[in-house]
């Protein structure tokens, strides 16, 4: 990351969530930073972090910037403060670059007041859920151990009634039917769907390795693919193909998941401090941390002052064992955090490898085209010298 | 060729490189107005907004 990097930020506005579920990369897993901070982002903070952001916009020249409401749970803060931030952002924000708000919700606490603030304030919206009610249930609950599918869909419900758009983020439940859960978000009415691969690396992928076989994910992966293929319209958006087959033709990855692609967002938690790469959370307590505070330094200054951040949100260099894999350039190694082990760091293939070959050779053949293809075409879009773009906006 | 699933029936396996075609051509085309330069600044997997960071 240079200095003058254009940059998107995940804004924590709170550092709890009203749900515990089993495999969170924030609660339940290595980090436990979150307890040292305030639940809930201050309005002098929220406003000391505009004040920096509007300083990187003018410094980066960037015609986009995008703030994410994220948490923890980010509906914790009320639809009151929530409103007064977007408001906030766009006014202190506005005249320096266009203004994207989007929030990711677990979706239990949307009612028709925070609906129409949503609306009123233009925030893009995504819902958490992993499927059907046994499904996410099992491991998407509260803190008395509640499933929490009834909220989510009562939420959902009240999206679709009003017409606004939603993405679904799920994570992949290996052994789960990948039909089943993939049916039922396209009757829950999203035509945006994210499948993530699950959190972990090297030190915790045993016990789930030794129960669902060498290629879990693949294994649900691919009759997805089938039915979108088959059976859906390819008009709803599955943001994992998509990106297997942009990098398949030859293009970048827009996804963390493959491609190692260079990752311009900063972190901002409810005390100000500026963190990376979020799902590092899940390798070691902390790793997250860049030692800097929106109430005293500029993000220019993560360049400098964090070099370890810098140099992952420029990619970190393509694992020892993938430098004679076919895919080496498309796949690159998979995600940071599933590179990650506590004796190698981050010098080791993805723990879903397996996985991954599996994917892009099923697309590839399914889009027939072979590996020679794919530099071709990669050759041809580089040599085409296009102006970069700062941010996707449809 | 991979194996279609199971309940795949023989008229959808027809369809298939129609939907190859269809698929290629999106693909294409969003290369096209989002030219491949390496360093394109991106957001993160953590998020799933439609019309905004969804591609």
């Amino acid at each position: 990351m240079r200095s003058e990097s254009g940059l998107n930020y995940i804004v924590k506005v709170a550092s709890r969530c009203n749900l515990n579920c089993s495999y969170c990369y924030v609660y339940n897993q290595g980090d436990t930073s979150w307890r040292g901070r305030p639940s809930l982002m201050s309005r002098e903070t929220f406003t000391a972090m505009l004040g920096r952001i509007r300083r990187h916009c003018v410094r980066s020249g960037q015609e986009t910037v995008a703030l994410a409401f994220h948490g923890g749970e980010p509906t914790l803060v009320g639809p009151a403060r929530f409103a007064w931030m977007c408001a906030a952002a766009r006014e202190e924000l506005g005249d320096v670059a266009e203004v994207i708000l989007a929030i990711q919700t677990n979706g239990t606490r949307l009612d028709h007041e925070w609906v129409s603030v949503l609306r009123e304030h233009g925030v893009q919206i995504g819902v958490s859920l992993d499927g059907p009610q046994e499904i996410n249930d099992s491991a998407r609950v509260d803190h008395k151990g509640q499933g929490s599918y009834a909220a989510v869909v009562r939420g959902i419900a009240l999206l679709r009634e009003e017409g606004m758009p939603f993405g679904i983020l799920s994570v992949v439940r290996p052994g789960a039917d990948p039909l089943l859960i993939h049916r039922h978000f396209l009757e829950l009415g999203s035509t945006s769907i994210s499948y993530l691969l699950p959190a972990d690396t090297h030190d915790t992928i045993g016990g789930l390795r030794s129960e669902f076989g060498p290629t879990p994910c693949a294994d649900f992966l691919i009759p997805i693919f089938d039915d979108w293929w088959f059976n859906s319209s390819l008009d709803v958006s599955i943001r994992e193909f998509w990106n297997l087959g942009l990098v398949i033709m030859g293009g970048s990855s827009r996804l963390e998941m493959i491609g190692n692609p260079p990752l311009h967002f900063v972190c901002v938690e409810t005390d100000g401090s500026m963190q990376g790469l979020d799902k590092l959370r899940a390798c070691e307590d902390g790793m997250t941390g860049m030692e800097l505070n929106v109430h005293d330094a500029d993000f220019a200054e993560i360049a400098q002052a964090s070099p370890f951040h810098a140099a992952v949100m420029d990619g970190l260099p393509l694992p020892s064992g993938c430098q004679a894999c076919p895919e080496r350039e498309t796949c690159a190694g998979g995600h940071l955090s599933n590179r990650y082990s506590s004796a190698n760091g981050f010098d080791n293939p993805s723990i879903w490898c397996l996985d991954l070959l599996a994917l892009f050779a099923h697309v590839r053949t399914r889009l027939g085209v072979t590996h020679e293809e794919t530099e071709r075409r990669r050759s041809a879009l580089r040599q085409a010298g296009a102006p970069p773009v700062t941010l996707q906006v449809s | 060729m991979p194996s279609p699933r199971p309940d795949t029936t023989i008229e959808e396996r027809a369809e298939a490189p129609r939907v190859r075609d269809q698929l290629r051509a999106r693909l294409e085309d969003e290369l096209a107005r989002q030219p491949d330069v390496p360093g394109v600044p991106m957001f993160t997997d953590l998020l799933i907004a439609q019309g905004t960071f969804a591609s």
